[in-house]
């Protein structure tokens, strides 16, 4: 599994040898790779600034501030991110056809991805030990520097963290840019695969890709630096003074609306207008029912070859860290980060000249899930293993369970509920995908991403929307977990400490 | 150091003898490497039928290598361990933890958060009958004093003190002959820490499991054993009864890590030391010169007249008892040998009213001190 994941990598470097140093510096150093690259480093450089001010701004709003209705807001900027990109993308530019460009193109990734700054750095926010604060405040900062010189260094992790999702998801994402006619470097490959099925131009793009993409990380692992923020002492933390907004309140509010109504609202009303424009004749396409069960079929079968794959790597990394599983981890991450595109085209090349039998397969499509969406199931389950420590184990040896019983009975039963939280993580990942489900689909197997495609390439908007709402809906879940996940520190820290009645029979007996 | 232990002075067994013919467990020249790096190097440890040992030491001493390496967790890298008749570590044989007869009872009481309390309890009862798996729950709950209505809850309703007897009682189900404790008090509080050791002692006792306890706590080991064993840097440096090495601990390092001590400059002469506090009978061999002479603080009482004198420099009050620094006073009759010493030392009190700083004080040495060497 390691080993495959390098194979984008291997297949870049083996093309480029094959068609020899002189022929790939003409692919990679012509006009039209620069305005590509012009164009992929001014979306990620606008854009990805855009979406921090916005998420930390709107995290800090609603974690902060006397905000009214922080409850309903602090959801409502998590929203977004259950509009898979490209079906934003299909709404605005079926409601303002006239969209193209870099700016559209800012507009609407900023609009699909600020929930990626803001979901981790609202966690940390509620994290952050208030005392700080306080302690800067008593020592006479007023609560712009304190926010500035106290608070924001603090979420320096979680904000680089979201600001590297957001720039790797720039630089994968296909649909969304496709449909304005915004090339950046996936789109070109795409269109280079689709007209000339011309290999070697395809792949040195993606190597330049991947290039941007190293470079995304490494820009991301030197800005973050050996620093570590943690809570020095103990005892819970005091919940935070909120800043009281008085005559922002207004400002506040109607930018939160604006924001609300062009990243929800907007895909909401046209989705809505196709659907019903389209009417019960859009939902009974004879095909609507087949691709939905095909959908759920392959977002089964990605799920549970992902785990599969997951569960050896995960063990290692909690049971025996070292060397090895680090470098595993590791290699992992960075592939992943790699755009879909480029990981399938690495797949159908290889399959084309390697293992013919391959290509075209639904094999190598979940081959091809599974790379891609690994790191989603090893965060869970990770935490599932070190949940069930080694301890349990050993204690089970003790009272007399053969080595693979107590394994069998006592781990894998505790790390049960983690498994299925990384089926439905990569189950739900796998059905929204779409670059790599077009690139590597078997003949006749269509998902409601790919469907959603073909139907509004052909401008069939009203045929389109059913596939987009069913999208959405499939992806509100996973939206809903991270959503819980970076709000529910507080209440898990509520209810962690046991019952203080149920110590008093101990107190009793000693007495 | 309680009254039971002080009691059974009469069986403490002479340091340096060896493993007696009784022995239950036997460790021989055990060593182990953990990473590379050797954590214990030639471990000997001899523990008797229905005897609690307490291994102390500092983190990261090896102690709890050696009990993973007793329960099965670990392998030596030589030497073995011989539990009753069997060997069941050492060149050639290797018993798997499951079929040593052992309990075994970590810091977090390590209870399966998926099972009830019974079912905790009965993990290792499979060959019983639903009836008597019942019987053998509620009899054990009643002996870790945990109410029966208990048996349905699960481990997270439960107390910290309450999940370690869950624990105990778990491990207890099989009556397993060797009992293993690593350090299966130090999460509780302080209150709930001495209960439940003296219960966990009786419970223990009276059963007539013989018992390994892993701790940290020195207090803990002195108080809950009847053999003591210090490890350092993966060597058991001193064992035997908690009154003998306490009060004659083999090195400096011993003596301050059991407890408080006080080391002062002395000259020694046959079996009288001379120091700042006077002339101190000593319990080593008879030799002559400069050595460091260890005494316990509460061997240093405070007296209406004497010719050591002090003055209070600072006290500190814990209620039952204070701590005192003091000044010692040059003696008149100092031996010229020891040159010009200044001696602070700190002593205990219960009267805090003794223990305002500029009080002069007299002071008397009770009982015999230890010499190391100088």
């Amino acid at each position: 599994m390691a080993a495959l994941s390098l194979l984008p990598l291997v297949f870049v470097v083996a093309t480029a040898a094959q068609i020899g140093w002189a022929e790939s510096a003409a692919l990679i150093f012509r006009p039209r790779v620069g305005e590509l690259f012009t164009n992929t480093v001014l979306l990620v450089a606008i854009t990805v600034p855009l979406c921090a001010v916005i998420g930390v701004g709107g995290a800090w709003l609603v974690e902060r501030t006397s905000l009214a209705g922080a409850g309903a807001w602090g959801a409502v900027l998590a929203m977004p991110l259950a509009i898979p990109a490209f079906v934003n993308s299909y709404a605005w530019v079926s409601a303002i056809p006239s969209l193209a460009g870099l700016g559209s193109g800012v507009l609407l990734a900023t609009l699909s991805y600020f929930p990626l700054v803001y979901l981790p750095v609202r966690a940390a926010l509620a994290r952050l030990d208030p005392a700080l604060e306080q302690a800067a405040a008593s020592l006479g900062r007023g609560p712009v520097r304190v926010f500035f010189g106290t608070v924001l260094p603090q979420l320096r992790l979680a904000l680089m963290g979201g600001a590297l999702l957001v720039g790797l998801h720039l630089l994968s994402e296909y649909g969304a840019f496709a449909l304005i006619r915004f090339d950046t470097f996936t789109t070109a490959i795409m269109d280079q695969y689709r007209s000339t099925f011309n290999g070697s131009a395809g792949s040195m793009l993606s190597g330049v890709l991947m290039l941007l993409c190293f470079a995304l990380l490494l820009l991301e692992s030197r800005a973050r630096g050996r620093a570590r923020y943690a809570r020095i002492g103990s005892g819970s933390a005091s919940p935070p003074g909120r800043i009281r907004l008085r005559g922002w309140q207004l400002p506040a509010q109607l930018a939160l609306l604006a924001l609300g109504i062009a990243a929800l609202g907007v895909p909401a009303m046209v989705i809505g207008g196709w659907l019903v424009y389209g009417g019960a004749r859009a939902w009974t396409a004879p095909d609507l029912v087949p691709t939905l069960l095909q959908t759920l079929g392959l977002a089964l079968g990605g799920g549970l070859v992902t785990v599969i794959a997951a569960f050896p790597l995960s063990w290692l990394a909690v049971r025996h860290p070292g060397p090895f599983s680090r470098l595993l981890e590791r290699t992992n991450y960075v592939t992943s980060s790699m755009p879909g595109i480029v990981l399938a085209l690495a797949l159908v090349t290889v399959s084309l000249f390697v293992v013919p039998a391959l290509y075209q397969t639904t094999a190598l499509l979940l081959l091809a899930y599974a790379l891609l969406f690994l790191p989603r199931a090893l965060v869970p389950l990770q935490a599932g293993i070190a949940q069930a420590p080694q301890s349990l184990e050993e204690a089970a040896q003790a009272l007399g369970r053969r080595p693979l019983r107590a394994f069998f009975g006592v781990t894998l039963r505790l790390v049960a509920p983690a498994t299925a939280a990384a089926l439905a993580m990569v189950f739900l990942a796998v059905a929204g995908e779409l670059t790599a489900t077009l690139l590597l689909s078997p003949i006749g197997v269509q998902t409601l991403a790919t469907r959603f495609w073909s139907l509004s390439s052909e401008i069939d908007f009203a045929g389109a929307a059913p596939y987009a709402t069913l999208l959405i809906l499939l992806s509100a879940p996973m939206t809903y977990l991270l959503f819980r996940q970076s709000t529910a520190l507080s209440t898990a820290a509520a209810s962690a400490d046991p019952d203080p009645a149920a110590s008093a029979p101990t107190t009793a007996e000693t007495a | 150091m309680t009254a039971h232990n002080l009691g059974s002075l009469g069986a403490v067994p002479s340091p340096g003898t060896g493993p007696l013919p009784t022995a239950h467990l036997q460790v021989a020249d055990v060593t182990a490497s953990y990473g590379g790096r050797r954590v214990l190097h030639g471990v000997d440890l001899a523990v008797q039928h229905g005897g609690i040992t307490a291994v102390v030491g500092a983190s990261g001493s090896g102690k709890t290598t050696l009990l993973r390496i007793i329960a099965g967790f670990e392998r030596p890298d030589s030497g073995e361990v011989v539990l009753g008749s069997a060997t069941v570590a050492g060149p050639g044989a290797w018993v798997p933890v499951h079929r040593r007869d052992i309990g075994y009872v970590t810091q977090d009481g390590g209870l399966f958060p998926h099972l009830t309390v019974a079912r905790n309890i009965a993990f290792g009862l499979d060959d019983l009958s639903r009836a008597d798996r019942d019987g053998r729950v509620a009899e054990l709950l009643d002996l870790v004093a945990l109410p029966r209505e208990f048996a349905d809850r699960r481990p997270d309703q439960l107390s910290g003190g309450q999940q370690q007897r869950v624990a105990i009682a778990r491990a207890l189900a099989r009556k397993p002959e060797l009992m293993l404790l690593d350090e299966p008090f130090s999460a509780l509080d302080t209150g709930l820490r001495a209960a439940t050791r003296e219960a966990v002692a009786r419970i223990l006792t009276d059963a007539g499991t013989t018992t390994i306890l892993v701790t940290h706590d020195q207090s803990e080991a002195l108080s809950f054993a009847d053999q003591v064993a210090v490890m350092r840097d993966g060597r058991l440096v001193q064992t035997g009864h908690p009154f003998v090495v306490y009060t004659r601990p083999v090195d400096r390092g011993v003596a301050e890590f059991l407890g408080e001590a006080i080391v002062l400059d002395a000259w020694l002469d046959g079996s009288l030391a001379s120091c700042a506090l006077g002339y101190v009978p000593v319990r080593n061999p008879p030799a002559r010169g400069r050595v460091r002479l260890m005494l316990r603080p509460e061997q240093v009482q405070l007296v209406a007249d004497s010719p050591i004198r002090a003055v209070v420099q600072e006290g500190v009050y814990f209620g039952a008892e204070s701590s005192v620094r003091i000044r010692l006073e040059p003696r008149a009759d100092a031996d010229p040998r020891l040159g010009d010493v200044v001696s602070e030392i700190t002593i205990r009190h219960w009267n805090a009213a003794l223990t305002r700083p500029g009080q002069r004080v007299a002071l008397r040495v009770v009982g015999e001190g230890v010499v190391f060497p100088a």
